[in-house]
């Protein structure tokens, strides 16, 4: 296909009915006949006298870029090298309404096309398929298509208030309190000063208070020195664990396969990759190192790491994590750092996610597992649907209930994956487990 | 059992007792200028149709090949469908018993101009297609540009008609000027199109 200009069909025929018309007027001796194709003729040939040799140039493609409101944006920049002319556009995305439309092109210019999506990971938009054609129709250029673009939407965060903390913190420094003595800001004791202890750290008012208590000593002379310490501080390693191999969204009837899902809902994965990157941006601000592993992909770990640019990397895998095929399941779970905390995302449909945490918390870790089904919308399934979805709620329950009698605490993670829907529960579910391990403690 | 299957899918294509609970999809938003839907062009191209046909029609015939031409354009309002239904406008004042120039005439050359216009502008336009409002806009200045100049050829022609001028000279020169400029246009397609191949 090339971007030469053609007369059209319908050119060709207004063409022949002027020519008809006017023959026919000549012939029958009626000039009033004859002058009917008179407009015809002079638009046709208007518009074919002024048509450009050369070829149209192909309109460059769009480019998609994200805004934070879920919204995709491109813009669309469309010419007309000929005739002043018409775009006849189709735009087309997977999961929307083809939309088309006819513009004005008689001088260059942009058009914006956009989709409110609800989902993130990578997504292919804006198929745009056109025609350049003159005013009236009479010339065109072949028709041209822009295939999909591809733009890859990070998951949204939400502030957090409060999150739990591994039941031992290892690092040697950090915003956390440790349980054992060192630099730090908590009052741990006072005691007896001692070979390793800072001077600066002697408490000169209870010396002064201890002196000459002993037996033998003079009131008022200084015999023991009398430090204060101080719980040390450290930093908490965090591993997330996301679950791809499956993605289920609100509509149980689309579960399996059996139908496409909608870009205007959250699915399970989306949810995940909305909760693990809100932690991970909670924990990193505080100092905190996070690793990352999927579930969906037996492949090497993103070992836990701290800082902004480890946030973006994180957000980065997780926008990528994706059902691929059937994976093997795990012969024993991944290694995990000791003393980290393990954080599992997923729908725990099937029982792999939970055997992983059940194992992971035998091994002594903390273990935190976040629910992230989407609400389900059932009212419109059918009575053969409704009971394999019933069926699959209960061992999904059973699945849970069992999680939380092998120590693996459960979170459900309420709300779209859209950080403006979520609830506050999150919030308190999360405050609690924090209250939890200061018990512990 | 083919009555069976048919039957099916024709249940099936009706939604016929499907949920109710399919939901639209989400659309393309593509931001031009304020538009018109599609559906409103097609109407306006079937009422100027069956307008400028009540100029002319005499008997029942007529009406019912200008209700099955714009059946037709409803439907699928292909490329040259307008053309053709303007040319047997045409045809019909040509055999119609009226004098040359009566006021229809007049008429007619508007309503076959605007005909071709807004079909050429609504050829393969979907229901739901959206056309901008300035193109529209543009396209109705260029028609009234050229509508000007043709109503004043109509004058002028219907004034030498009247003066019964003979101008079998002028027939001759314009008959030989359509023959060459239908010449050229035809030459210069054919090379065009065989330079493209």
């Amino acid at each position: 296909m090339n971007g030469h200009w053609r007369v059209s069909a319908s050119g060709a025929s207004t063409a022949v009915v002027a020519l008809c018309l006017i023959i026919l007027g000549l012939l029958s001796g009626r000039a009033d006949v004859a002058v009917l194709g008179a407009p015809l003729l002079i638009s046709f040939v208007w518009t074919y006298t002024r048509r450009p040799k050369a070829a149209q140039p192909a309109q460059r493609g769009p480019i998609v870029h994200q805004h934070d409101s879920g919204e995709l944006v491109a813009d669309l920049e469309l010419e007309s090298d000929g005739p002043a002319g018409i775009a006849r556009i189709r735009v087309s995305a997977t999961g929307y309404r083809t939309t088309d439309i006819v513009v004005a092109v008689d001088k260059p210019r942009t058009l914006v096309l956009s989709v409110q999506t609800a989902k993130t990971g990578r997504h292919e938009v804006f198929r745009v398929d056109y025609v350049i054609a003159s005013e009236d129709d009479v010339l065109h250029t072949d028709p041209r298509t822009d295939p999909l673009a591809s733009v890859l939407v990070l998951p949204s965060t939400r502030a957090l208030k409060a999150l739990p903390l591994p039941f031992r913190l290892q690092g040697l420094t950090g915003s956390h309190s440790a349980r054992r003595p060192g630099d730090g800001g908590d009052l741990h004791d006072v005691n007896l000063f001692a070979a390793g202890d800072r001077l600066r750290r002697i408490d000169w008012r209870v010396t002064a208070r201890r002196s000459g208590q002993g037996m033998g000593q003079k009131p008022g002379q200084l015999s023991e020195l009398y430090v204060r310490r101080t719980f040390a501080t450290a930093d908490a390693t965090v591993f997330l664990i996301v679950d791809s191999r499956d993605e289920v969204g609100p509509d149980v009837a689309s579960w399996g396969n059996w139908g496409e899902l909608r870009p205007d809902e959250s699915t399970s994965l989306d949810i995940a990759r909305h909760a693990a990157a809100s932690l991970a941006r909670h924990y990193l601000a505080a100092g905190d190192r996070v690793g990352l592993e999927d579930l969906g992909e037996q492949r090497r770990p993103i070992a836990p790491a701290g800082g902004n640019s480890h946030l973006q990397r994180l957000l980065h895998q997780l926008a990528l994590a994706r059902p691929v095929g059937e994976p093997r399941p795990y012969k024993r779970p991944p290694h995990i750092p000791s003393g980290a905390l393990i954080i599992v995302f997923s729908t725990f449909l099937d029982d792999e996610a939970a055997r992983m945490a059940a194992l992971w918390r035998h091994s002594g870790h903390r273990v935190l597992a976040v629910d992230v089904l989407p609400a389900l919308m059932t009212g419109h399934l059918s009575p053969t649907e409704l009971t394999a979805y019933r069926i699959v709620r209960m061992e999904r329950i059973d699945r849970i209930d069992e999680l939380s009698r092998s120590g693996v605490e459960v979170v459900h993670w309420e709300g779209s994956a859209d950080s403006s829907a979520a609830t506050t529960d999150v919030d308190v579910a999360f405050t609690a487990l924090t209250r939890r391990r200061s018990a512990r403690r | 059992m083919i009555g069976t299957e048919w039957w099916n899918r024709l249940i099936r294509t009706l939604s016929i007792g499907q949920s109710t609970s399919v939901r639209p999809l989400p659309p393309v938003v593509v931001r031009a200028g304020r538009t018109v839907p599609g559906w409103a062009l097609r109407a306006t191209v079937v009422v100027v149709a069956l307008g400028f046909t009540a100029t002319l029609a005499t008997v029942s015939g007529q009406w019912i090949l200008a209700i099955i031409g714009v059946s037709v354009m409803i439907i699928r309002p292909a490329g040259g469908l307008a053309q053709a239904y303007a040319l047997a406008l045409g045809i019909g004042l040509a055999i119609g018993p009226t004098h040359p120039f009566a006021p229809r005439a007049f008429v007619l050359l508007f309503g076959i101009h605007l005909l071709v216009a807004l079909g050429s502008l609504a050829t393969g336009l979907g229901w739901n297609t959206r056309v901008e409002w300035r193109l529209i806009a543009l396209s109705a200045r260029r028609f009234a540009v050229i509508q000007a100049a043709c109503q004043v050829l109509a004058l002028a022609a219907a004034w030498i008609t009247d003066h019964d001028i003979n101008a079998i000279w002028l027939t001759t020169l314009a008959g030989l000027s359509i023959a060459v400029l239908g010449s050229t246009l035809a030459r210069d397609m054919h090379t065009v199109s065989s330079q493209q191949h």
